[in-house]
């Protein structure tokens, strides 16, 4: 099996190689033969990743020790679930994995697309097989994960042997969040490359019009949903297993997962100016460009050791290779930006200066502030160092000092932008949407202040949180009240259909509440308590509201482990609420690595965190430590309300506009608004 | 009843030691220096004129945020929790002794850097080319706003009057109104 999979990746490089050059002298030639032979390659190469990525899959279920990468991230008591996570766990595999999910999307891309714009798809066709190619030369030539554990043997030959037992999974990612963090973070990655093979296509080819952005909306959507989810997973194994209380760092590795997303998030929004307006096409074809560079950036710094990283895989000559690919790719860009750039001439014309086309100038501004700000802290340690000699660190004091205020504007816009109206807003329709929300926000500020909610920052993000809430739930308000004035729907129903008819204007507000709600849980980081003491039986701790009270604590045997466990009871306002059993886990393979489990007791308001944080030698007491966490709980909600904004947007509109369609009546004794002007402002606009 | 910490004889790298006054309502096992400490704390106290084992606590607490444990892990000497970490106890154990001594914030930090080096700040130091570091994002910002601007300025062109409505003669408008008016009822 594991020269299977070498030969299928090995034939999948050779499929990748002739879908470019048979993709490229099509073009040139327009040999619709070659053409297709270089889509069926690129078809092939597909499958052939896929699989290999199978076979390695099933050497790590058959327990394979003959396999270098399967000794290093598995071992036999390693329970089954965790031995598809070991896939990715390390470089090697890693990076397989990233060519099989950047197969599955180039697989449906070239599928579904098969008879459409043929004009554009063999551009998309040759750019996505040399993205697929580089790749395919790490996983052949650079970092096979296929690898043999082989020994020289007395005649000079060398001699495959087979180890008893492998080193085991590392602890960290024994954990069930972990079979899916690292997938919908790789799904983000490899998902900008759709998006950017579209965008270069059609700047390559002088693609008429905006059709790529239209065909690509949705590909980006994806792929943005994937990245938002998978940070949002990874903050919350930060926070359930690693025990520091805290769910973001400010680590490379996290950052370098935050840029593409950001710029991906400037993309969707800027995308609507060239969708409505034909305006920026430049700056768009741009983000697109800068956020797939960003993901190939972010793999470079953290695989290379440029940037130390608590995940940082081993350092390793990798991480050349992703440089040299990072400026071709910068290359390829700017040749076919100077080649071809009066194709992306547009007319770009503002009727007012207070209208959503300015809105959009200063969201754009906004978040490409916030990601130079986080790779400029990322990388000045590097560049200080050059320039002085000097090594500092970059921690996360001030990430914070810096992206906060600049993550606060960008809340501020969030509820400002949408209801500005395109091309020129009134100061009537300012003064009707925006009047309740910010006398609301300031009221809130007031009791927020009184609540004890003091720190400058929180207290304005809280206030912020308030005012886009109700601008968001304003628009839905005035929308459903048109539908039942003109349907006789309930509001349950009114809702569903008034998001049903513009998936992606309202997906797009379900996602901003979303953030809202995880812009309040960051809030609460402001009022963070932590307290720790050593506990034999019977002792107690109070912190916040709560009494803990050691119960017991005992060694218990797991699947792969030795676990030690300590029994809380939590008192809340001098009652009994419940009991935790925070846990450390000593694991058998490797090293004699240590895993936490946290207790958490989770509610809307806060969290009570509870660490098993080791023993005291000398009384042999476990040492608990305890944090209460504000408003945590709202982070997790909100990337919830994110993925159900995202899955919203990204569906077709379920029916046309209730204004347009003639069939469309009253039903028998409903209310029938006086003035059906609203519902073109409702049902009009696409965005 | 809940037990201080010695963090002398902590056998793991957890970070114990920046508590180890606070909640000790019926002592348990003491720490031989714990008296010395108190003290010395109570001095302070009576100097200052303010709560001395809260202000500790939260000193304590304030400046491992502005310090990274220098094992490599890069968190934050206050959150480094990783097992078997051979230097974030020696780092808390450092710090305390440095506040119990009634250096000055910067007077520590500054001993930590001679010790550990400039790295060990978690965030650079306000001066020389730090400066570079801490400015740049709001420079990038400033010219990225006046970028808007100009932007804004070059794009916006007040859009032509609207055309003049067809003169329309008023008994056709008062007949479309009043049929209007009979639809709906």
């Amino acid at each position: 099996m594991d020269l299977f999979g070498s030969f299928a990746l090995l034939l999948a490089f050779v499929c990748s190689l002739y879908a470019i050059g048979a993709g490229i002298v099509g073009i040139r030639t327009k040999n619709q033969i070659l053409l297709k032979s270089a889509r069926h390659a690129g078809i092939a190469l597909c499958v052939l990743v896929m699989l290999g990525t199978a076979s390695l899959v099933y050497l790590f279920y058959t327990n394979n020790f003959a396999m270098a990468y399967v000794v290093e991230h598995s071992s036999r008591d390693l329970p089954y679930f965790y031995k598809l996570p070991a896939l990715w766990s390390g470089q090697q595999g890693s990076l397989l994995f990233w060519s099989f999910l950047l197969s599955m999307y180039t697989f449906f891309v070239l599928v579904l697309n098969s008879r459409k714009h043929p004009e554009l798809m063999p551009y998309v066709g040759v750019i996505l097989a040399s993205v697929q190619g580089f790749f395919l030369i790490l996983n052949n030539f650079v970092a096979s994960p296929f690898a043999l554990l082989a020994t020289t043997g007395a005649s000079g030959m060398p001699q495959v042997h087979a180890l008893a037992d492998g080193n085991g999974l590392n602890p960290l990612l024994q954990y069930p969040e972990m079979a899916i963090h690292p997938p919908n973070l790789y799904l983000g990655y490899t998902g900008f490359t759709i998006p950017f093979a579209f965008a270069l296509a059609a700047l390559l080819g002088r693609y008429p019009g905006e059709k790529w952005i239209h065909v690509t909306r949705r590909w980006t959507m994806v792929a943005w949903g994937f990245q938002s989810i998978g940070i949002l997973l990874g903050m919350h194994w930060a926070y359930a297993v690693l025990g520091w209380g805290g769910y973001w760092a400010w680590d490379p590795v996290e950052n370098a997962s935050l840029m593409p997303w950001i710029t991906g998030t400037a993309f969707l929004h800027s995308v609507m100016m060239q969708e409505k307006r034909g305006m920026m096409r430049v700056w768009n074809i741009w983000l697109v460009f800068i956020t797939f560079m960003l993901c190939i950036l972010g793999t470079f710094l953290t695989r290379s050791g440029v940037v130390s990283s608590v995940h940082a895989f081993a350092q390793s000559s990798i991480g050349q290779w992703f440089f040299g690919f990072l400026l071709l790719i910068l290359g390829v860009c700017l040749a076919a930006y100077f080649k071809n750039r009066d194709y992306l001439k547009s007319d770009n014309h503002l009727d007012s200066m207070v209208s959503r086309e300015s809105s959009f100038l200063f969201n754009n501004l906004i978040l490409l502030a916030a990601c130079f700000a986080t790779l400029w802290g990322t990388l000045f340690p590097v560049i200080s160092e050059a320039f002085t000699g000097n090594k500092i660190s970059v921690g996360p004091p001030f990430f914070n000092k810096v992206n906060i205020p600049i993550g606060l504007f960008l809340l501020l816009l969030t509820g400002v932008g949408p209801l500005l109206a395109w091309r020129r807003t009134s100061v009537d329709s300012l003064r009707r949407n925006f009047g309740i929300p910010v006398i609301a926000g300031a009221l809130s500020g007031v009791v927020f202040y009184a609540l004890g909610y003091r720190d400058f920052y929180a207290l304005i993000c809280l206030i912020l949180c308030v005012f886009v809430t109700l601008t968001i739930l304003g628009e839905f308000f005035r929308g459903m009240r048109v539908v039942r004035a003109r349907t006789g729907m309930n509001w349950f129903s009114s809702f569903t259909e008034l998001s049903m008819r513009n998936t992606r204007r309202y997906g797009g507000y379900v996602i901003h509440l979303g953030i809202v709600f995880i812009f309040v849980g960051i809030a609460g980081a402001a009022f963070k308590q932590d307290t720790q003491s050593a506990m034999h039986p019977g002792d107690q701790m109070t912190i916040g509201p709560y009494r803990l009270i050691c119960q017991e604590f005992e060694a218990r045997p797991g699947p792969n482990y030795q676990a030690e466990r300590a029994t809380i009871e939590v008192e809340h306002n001098g009652k009994s609420l419940m009991m935790l059993y925070p846990e450390r886990r000593l694991f058998s393979s490797g090293n004699g690595e240590t895993g936490t489990m946290v207790a958490i007791y989770s509610t809307v308001r806060e969290d009570l965190y509870v660490v098993y944080a080791g023993r005291d030698p000398q009384s042999n007491a476990p040492i608990i430590h305890a944090y209460l966490n504000p408003l945590v709980k709202w982070i997790w909600i909100g990337g919830l309300v994110v993925g159900i904004g995202t899955v919203l947007a990204i569906l077709p509109n379920q029916r046309t506009a209730i204004v347009l369609s003639p069939a469309a009546q009253p039903l028998p004794g409903a209310a029938v608004s006086p003035q059906p002007a609203p519902l073109v402002s409702h049902y009009g606009s696409q965005d | 009843m809940a037990r201080k910490i010695d963090r002398a004889r902590l056998a793991q790298p957890l970070h114990a030691a920046l508590r180890p006054v606070r909640r000790s309502p019926s002592g348990g096992a003491r720490d031989p220096r714990a008296f010395s400490r108190a003290f010395l704390v109570f001095a302070v106290v009576l100097l200052l004129l303010t709560p001395a084992t809260a202000q500790r606590t939260d000193r304590a607490k304030m400046l491992a945020h502005r310090l990274l444990c220098m094992c490599g892990c890069n968190q934050i000497l206050a959150e480094c929790n990783h097992v078997s970490c051979p230097v974030s106890p020696v780092m808390l154990k450092k710090l305390d002794a440095e506040i119990s001594s009634g250096k000055s914030d910067d007077l520590i930090l500054q001993s930590f850097v001679q010790e550990y080096g400039a790295q060990v700040l978690a965030e650079p130091p306000a001066k020389g080319f730090n400066w570079v570091g801490w400015l740049m994002p709001f420079v990038a910002l400033s010219i990225g706003l006046l970028v808007v601007r100009g932007v804004i300025s070059r794009w916006h062109r007040p859009a032509p009057a609207a055309p003049a409505a067809p003169s329309v003669d008023p008994g056709v408008l008062a007949r479309i109104r009043e049929e209007s008016e009979e639809d709906q009822e």
